[in-house]
C-alpha cells in the first residue's frame, strides 16, 4: 500500500452566493499521477489552490504529508509549500523578469544555495525539457501563449519539488509539444517519485499519463478510477466527457 | 419635496459610504504597515529589491521633481516679490520663500509629484501582478509576497523622499533667486541676506522628516491598493486611481498634523 | 548588467540628495563668530514684530539673535544671545526698531561702557537682565502720552494754585507726610538690614543658592541707595523752587521750611550713615572682614557650582535583545560633557557573543615535520569596554576611540532636541572572519523623559554564522530591539542638592 500524500476531506468553498466546492473528498498517493477532469467553471483550479494553501476553505480539512495545512499559520504553510511546484492556468510568469530569471527564481529563493553556474545549467536543462532554446533573455511579454505555458512548466519543476500541481499544462499547445509535456510529467514521476496532480481537458493525454482519474462535478468528485475503469464506466456524465458529440462518428 | 428628501438621504448615504471607505482604507493601511514592519526584521534581507525599488521610486521621479521644483520656485518668487515690494519688504522675499519651501512646499509638492508618478506605478504593477496570479505564483514558491514585494517598496519610499525633497529645496531656491534677481530686479544680497537668520537647520530637517512620513504614506497607499486589487484590468485601473487619491489626501492631512507637532520645535531656538 | 545600472542610479540619487542637503544646511546655518554666545534678557512692554531668531545688532552689525520670547508678569521677556566677544555693560541699552511697515523688527544693542564710579566697570555676567530698554513708540502712543502729560501739568498747576492760595494748611500737611514717609523709609531700611545680616551669618552653611540670593540683594541695596539719593536731591530742588516762588522770609513759611530742611537732613544722614558703614547694611557694604568672609564662602560655593556647571554627566543603562543570538546585551554608559560640543563616553558592555581573543601559536603536530602556525580563538565572557571621544557639530556627533574593546569610530545624528537619534558604529576592523569591520546601526527614540526605545542592526554586512559544534550564534548580521534609561546631570544635581541640603 502506498503512502497518501494529499488528503482532502469534506472541502466546501463559496464565493458569495456561488457555492463552488460542496464537500469534496480526494486522496492522492505518493508517486501517483492524479488527473482531475471536469467542466469549465466546475472548480478545478479552486481545488488546486486549496491544496497549496492559496485559498482557505469555508469548511473541511486538507492534509499534506499528514500535516493539516488548513490549521497552519502563514509561516508554517510557507514551509510546507517548499515541497510544491505549481503551473498556473494563466502561466503567471513574472513579467518584470526574463525567461531565464523566471525559471531560476525558485532556485534563488529556496533553502539550498546554488552557484551561478549551476543555476544557468539547470535553467538550460529545464527549458530544453519543454523544447525551448535560445529564449533565455526574452521577456514574458515577447512570448506566445504556448511558450509562456512551457516556461511556466520549466519553472514549476526547476527546483525538483516533491509534488507538482499542473493546471491545464497542455491547453493551447501543438500535439508534438503536448507529447513532450506528457513525457516530462511521466519522467519526473519515474525519476524522482514525484507526485503529480494534473488538471486537463485533453482526454487523450489524461488517459495516457494518469494513474488515476477523478471527475469533478457540482462541487464533488462523482467518479474515480484508472484510465481503463473510466473507459468502461457507464456513468452518463463520464461517458459524455469521454465521447463528446463532436468526436462521435 | 419627497424627491428632495430622498435625494438628500441618498447624498448622506453616499457621504457615509465615502467616510467609511476612507476609514477602512486607513485601517487597512495601518495593519499592512504594522505587518510590514514585523516582516522587515525577518530575514532574508533583499538589498537588491530595495535598490531597484529605490531606482523606480527615487531616480525615476528625479526629473519630474526637478522640473516641478524649478517652476514652483520661479512662480512663487514672482508672486512674493510683487507682493512684498508693495510694502518695501524686498529683503524678506528670499527668507519667506526659503522658509516656506523648507517647511511645507518642498516636502508636500515632492510627495504629491512622487505619488502621481511612483505611487500610481506601484499600484499598477502590484495590481497587475495580483490579477495575473503572479502574486499567487510567488506565494507557491514559499516566498512571502508581502516580504518580497511590499517591504522594499515601502522602505524605498521612506528613504528616497527625503533625498528628493532636499533636491527640490535646492533647485527651488535657486530658481526663485534667479527669477527674483533677473526678472524682479532684486539685488543678489537682498535676496540671500536674510535667509540664514530666518531659516534654521531645524526647518530643513523638519521638512525632511515630514517627507519621510509622506514617503511612507504614498508607497503604503500604492502597495495597499495594488496588492488588494481585484477584477482584471478595470480593477487595476481603479486601484491606481484610488492609490493616488488616497495617497494625496493622506499626505495633505498628515502635513497639517505634522506641522502642528513640529511648530513648537521650529519656534523654539 | 541591469543591477549595476540600478546601483549607479541609486548611488547618483543618494549623492545628489546628500549634496543638496549639505549645501542647504551649510547655507542656512548661522556662521557668526564660531558659535560661543552669551545670553541676556530684557523686559519689553510690547514685543510685537520681534520673533525668535530676529537679529540683534550693534551699530547695524549683527552680533546675535533673539533666542526666545516668553511672558513674565504681563510683560514680554526677550532673551537674546550675543556673541561673546561683544562685552555688554550694566548701562547697556536695548532698542526695538522696526525695519518695515510689515512689522518686522530687530533689536539694536548699545553695549554700554565701563562706569567705574557706580561699580559698573565689569561687563554684565551672562544671564543677567539688561535694564535699559527703549521701545519704538508709535505715533498714537506719543499722542496719548502727550495728552496724559498735559493733563498732569494742568492738575499740578491747579494744585499749585490752591497751595499758594492756602499755603499754611496744605503745605504743612504735605511736609508732614513727607516726614512720615522718610521715617518709614528709615525703618524699612533698618529692618531689611537685619534680615540680610541674619542671612549672611548663615552664608557658609547654606548651599550655592546663596550666591544668587545675595547678588540679588546687593542690587537692591544699591537701588535703595540710589533712590534715597534721588529723593534727597529732588526734594531739595523742589524746596528751592518753592522758596523762590513763595518769596523768601515770608511770614508763616519759616517753620515749614525749617521742618522740610530737617527732614532732608535726616534723610541725608541716613544715606551718609549707610555710606560710612554704620548699621548692618552699611557694614555689609563697607566692612572688609565681613566682606571677605562672605566672599570666601561664596567663592567656595561658586567653584562647586561652576565645576558642576561646566562638566555635565549622564548615566544610562541600556539593554537590547538580539534575535539571532537569542539573548540580551547590556550596556552601562557614563557620558561626561565638558562643553556642548564635545563629550567623553565610557561604557561597559556585557555582550552575549563574548570577547574573542585570537592567538597565534606554533604547533608541531605529530606526524608532520614542520611546525605550523595555528590560530586559536578563545571566546571569553568577560565584559567589554568602550572609551570614546566625541565632537559634536549641531545635530551631528562624531566619535572615535575604543568601541567594545576594539578600535573604531561612529556617528550620531540627533533630531527633535536629541529625542530621536540615529547611530552608526564601525569597529573591530581587524577580525579575520570578514574583510570589513563590524557595522552596527540603530535608532533611539525617547518616548518619555529618561526612557528610550531602540531598534537596530548589528554587524550589518557580515553573513550570519553559527558554531558548527555548539549551534551557538557566533557572529554576523543580527537584529535587536531594546530600551534604555538615561539620567542627565540635572537629575544628578537634584539628587546631590538634596543630599548636601540634608547636612546642615
Ligand atoms: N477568486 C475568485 N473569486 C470569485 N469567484 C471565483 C474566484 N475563483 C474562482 N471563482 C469561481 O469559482 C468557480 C470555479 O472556478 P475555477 O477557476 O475553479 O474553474 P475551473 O474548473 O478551473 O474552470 P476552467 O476549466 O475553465 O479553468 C467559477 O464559477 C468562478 O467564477
Ligand atoms: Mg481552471
Amino acid at each position: 500500500m502506498r503512502r497518501t500524500v494529499i488528503e482532502v476531506v469534506g472541502l466546501h468553498k463559496s464565493f458569495g452566493p456561488n457555492h463552488v466546492l460542496r464537500g469534496l473528498d480526494l486522496t492522492v498517493e505518493k508517486g501517483a499521477i492524479q488527473v482531475i477532469i471536469g467542466a469549465s467553471g466546475s472548480g478545478k483550479s479552486v481545488l488546486l489552490k486549496h491544496i497549496i494553501g492559496l485559498l482557505s476553505p469555508d469548511a473541511g480539512r486538507i492534509y499534506v504529508d499528514g500535516e493539516e495545512i488548513t490549521r497552519m499559520s502563514p509561516r508554517e504553510i510557507m514551509r510546507v509549500r517548499k515541497k510544491f511546484g505549481m503551473v498556473f492556468q494563466t502561466s503567471a510568469l513574472f513579467d518584470s523578469l526574463t525567461v531565464a530569471e523566471n525559471v531560476a527564481f525558485p532556485l534563488r529563493v529556496g533553502d539550498r544555495q546554488y552557484g551561478e553556474e549551476e543555476i544557468r545549467r539547470i535553467v538550460r536543462e529545464k527549458l530544453a525539457l519543454v523544447h525551448l532554446e535560445g529564449v533565455e533573455h526574452l521577456m514574458p511579454a515577447e512570448l506566445s501563449g504556448g511558450m509562456k505555458k512551457r516556461v511556466a512548466l520549466a519553472r514549476a519543476v526547476a527546483h525538483d519539488p516533491e509534488i507538482v500541481l499542473y493546471d491545464e499544462p497542455t491547453t493551447g499547445l501543438d500535439p508534438i509539444t503536448v507529447e513532450s509535456v506528457n513525457d516530462l510529467i511521466l519522467e519526473t514521476r519515474d525519476r524522482l517519485q514525484v507526485t503529480s496532480v494534473v488538471i486537463s481537458h485533453d482526454m487523450a493525454s489524461a488517459l495516457y499519463i494518469a494513474d488515476d482519474i477523478a471527475v469533478l462535478k457540482e462541487g464533488r468528485i462523482i467518479f474515480r478510477g484508472t484510465p481503463e475503469e473510466i473507459q468502461r464506466a457507464d456513468h452518463p456524465y463520464v461517458r459524455r466527457f469521454l465521447h463528446p458529440r463532436a468526436a462521435r462518428p | 419635496m419627497g424627491d428632495l428628501g430622498r435625494g438628500a438621504l441618498r447624498l448622506v448615504g453616499t457621504l457615509g459610504d465615502i467616510v467609511l471607505q476612507v476609514v477602512a482604507d486607513l485601517g487597512g493601511m495601518a495593519r499592512m504597515g504594522a505587518r510590514l514592519l514585523v516582516l522587515t526584521i525577518r530575514p532574508p534581507y533583499r538589498l537588491r529589491n530595495l535598490l531597484s525599488a529605490m531606482e523606480a521610486i527615487g531616480f525615476g521621479s528625479l526629473s519630474v521633481v526637478v522640473l516641478t521644483a524649478f517652476f514652483a520656485g520661479a512662480v512663487f518668487s514672482l508672486q512674493v516679490s510683487l507682493a512684498f515690494s508693495l510694502f518695501n519688504a524686498e529683503t524678506l522675499v528670499g527668507a519667506t520663500i526659503a522658509l516656506s519651501m523648507a517647511r511645507e512646499l518642498a516636502p508636500v509638492l515632492t510627495a504629491l509629484m512622487v505619488t502621481g508618478r511612483a505611487g500610481s506605478a506601484i499600484a499598477t504593477e502590484l495590481g497587475t501582478m495580483r490579477v495575473s496570479e503572479q502574486i499567487d505564483a510567488l506565494a507557491t514558491m514559499a516566498v512571502e509576497p508581502e516580504h518580497y514585494l511590499l517591504v522594499p517598496r515601502v522602505w524605498a519610499g521612506v528613504l528616497t523622499l527625503p533625498l528628493l525633497t532636499a533636491i527640490f529645496n535646492l533647485v527651488a531656491i535657486l530658481a526663485a533667486s534667479f527669477v527674483a534677481i533677473t526678472v524682479e530686479n532684486l539685488s543678489v544680497a537682498a535676496f540671500w541676506a536674510r535667509i540664514p537668520s530666518w531659516v534654521d537647520p531645524k526647518d530643513v530637517i523638519g521638512g525632511l522628516i515630514k517627507s519621510a512620513v509622506f514617503g511612507l504614506i504614498l508607497s503604503l497607499a500604492g502597495c495597499y491598493k495594488g496588492y488588494n486589487a481585484t477584477g482584471g484590468a478595470r480593477g487595476v485601473g481603479l486601484a491606481t486611481t484610488q492609490a493616488v487619491v488616497l495617497g494625496s489626501v493622506l499626505i495633505l492631512v498628515s502635513d497639517y498634523l505634522l506641522t502642528t507637532v513640529m511648530l513648537p520645535w521650529w519656534r523654539s531656538s | 548588467m541591469s543591477a549595476i545600472g540600478t546601483n549607479v542610479k541609486v548611488g547618483f540619487l543618494l549623492l545628489a540628495g546628500i549634496v543638496a542637503f549639505i549645501v542647504i544646511y551649510n547655507f542656512v546655518q548661522d556662521r557668526q563668530g564660531g558659535g560661543r554666545a552669551n545670553e541676556y534678557w530684557a523686559l519689553f512692554g510690547d514685543a510685537s514684530g520681534l520673533s525668535p531668531r530676529s537679529d540683534v545688532r550693534v551699530a547695524g552689525v549683527k552680533v546675535g539673535e533673539i533666542s526666545a520670547i516668553t511672558l513674565q508678569g504681563g510683560r514680554a521677556r526677550v532673551e537674546i544671545a550675543v556673541r561673546s566677544d561683544v562685552p555688554v555693560y550694566p548701562n547697556a541699552v536695548l532698542m526695538k526698531r522696526r525695519t518695515s511697515i510689515l512689522g518686522d523688527a530687530l533689536l539694536e544693542l548699545d553695549p554700554g561702557f565701563p562706569e567705574p564710579r557706580n561699580g559698573g566697570d565689569a561687563p554684565l555676567p551672562p544671564g543677567s537682565q539688561i535694564r535699559n530698554v527703549q521701545e519704538g513708540i508709535s505715533v498714537e502712543q506719543i499722542l496719548e502720552l502727550l495728552g496724559d502729560v498735559t493733563r498732569d501739568v494742568r492738575r499740578i498747576t491747579a494744585n499749585l494754585d490752591r497751595i499758594i492760595a492756602d499755603e499754611s494748611g496744605s503745605i504743612q500737611q504735605i511736609l508732614r507726610s513727607v516726614e512720615d514717609l522718610t521715617g518709614r523709609l528709615d525703618r524699612l531700611v533698618e529692618r531689611s538690614t537685619d534680615e540680610i545680616a541674619v542671612i549672611l551669618e548663615n552664608a557658609e552653611v547654606i548651599s550655592y543658592n546663596l550666591r544668587e540670593l545675595t547678588s540679588g540683594k546687593n542690587d537692591d541695596v544699591e537701588e535703595i541707595l540710589a533712590n534715597a539719593r534721588e529723593i534727597t536731591r529732588e526734594a531739595r530742588d523742589a524746596l528751592a523752587g518753592l522758596r523762590a516762588s513763595l518769596g523768601e522770609g515770608e511770614e508763616g513759611m519759616g517753620p515749614t521750611v525749617a521742618r522740610l530742611s530737617r527732614t532732608l537732613e535726616h534723610l541725608e544722614s541716613i544715606v551718609r550713615r549707610i555710606d560710612r558703614g554704620e548699621g548692618a547694611l552699611g557694614r555689609l557694604i563697607s566692612d572688609e572682614e565681613l566682606g571677605e568672609r562672605v566672599g570666601a564662602a561664596l567663592e567656595g560655593v561658586s567653584n562647586y557650582v561652576t565645576r558642576l556647571d561646566s562638566l555635565q554627566t549622564e548615566i544610562s543603562l541600556r539593554t537590547e535583545y538580539l534575535f539571532r543570538a537569542e539573548s540580551a546585551k547590556n550596556y552601562v554608559t557614563l557620558r561626561l560633557i565638558p562643553s556642548p560640543d564635545q563629550f567623553f563616553l565610557l561604557q561597559i558592555v556585557d555582550d552575549p557573543l563574548g570577547f574573542v581573543r585570537r592567538e597565534s601559536v606554533l604547533r608541531s603536530p605529530p606526524g608532520e615535520d614542520e611546525a605550523a602556525h595555528q590560530e586559536i580563538r578563545t571566546t571569553t565572557d568577560i565584559l567589554k569596554f568602550s572609551v570614546e571621544l566625541a565632537k559634536r557639530y549641531s545635530f551631528l556627533a562624531i566619535r572615535f576611540g575604543l568601541i567594545e574593546s576594539t578600535g573604531g569610530f561612529g556617528f550620531d545624528l540627533n533630531f527633535l532636541d536629541d529625542r530621536l537619534t540615529f547611530t552608526l558604529d564601525a569597529f573591530d576592523f581587524a577580525r579575520p572572519e570578514a574583510s570589513f569591520p563590524r557595522i552596527r546601526t540603530y535608532t533611539n527614540l525617547t518616548v518619555i523623559p529618561h526612557f528610550y526605545l531602540t531598534v537596530g542592526l548589528d554587524d550589518a554586512f557580515a553573513r550570519a554564522r553559527w558554531d558548527p559544534v555548539t549551534g551557538r550564534f557566533r557572529m554576523g548580521r543580527d537584529f535587536f530591539v531594546g530600551a534604555g534609561l538615561s539620567f542627565s546631570d540635572e537629575d544628578l544635581k537634584v539628587l546631590f542638592g538634596t543630599i548636601s541640603g540634608g547636612l546642615p
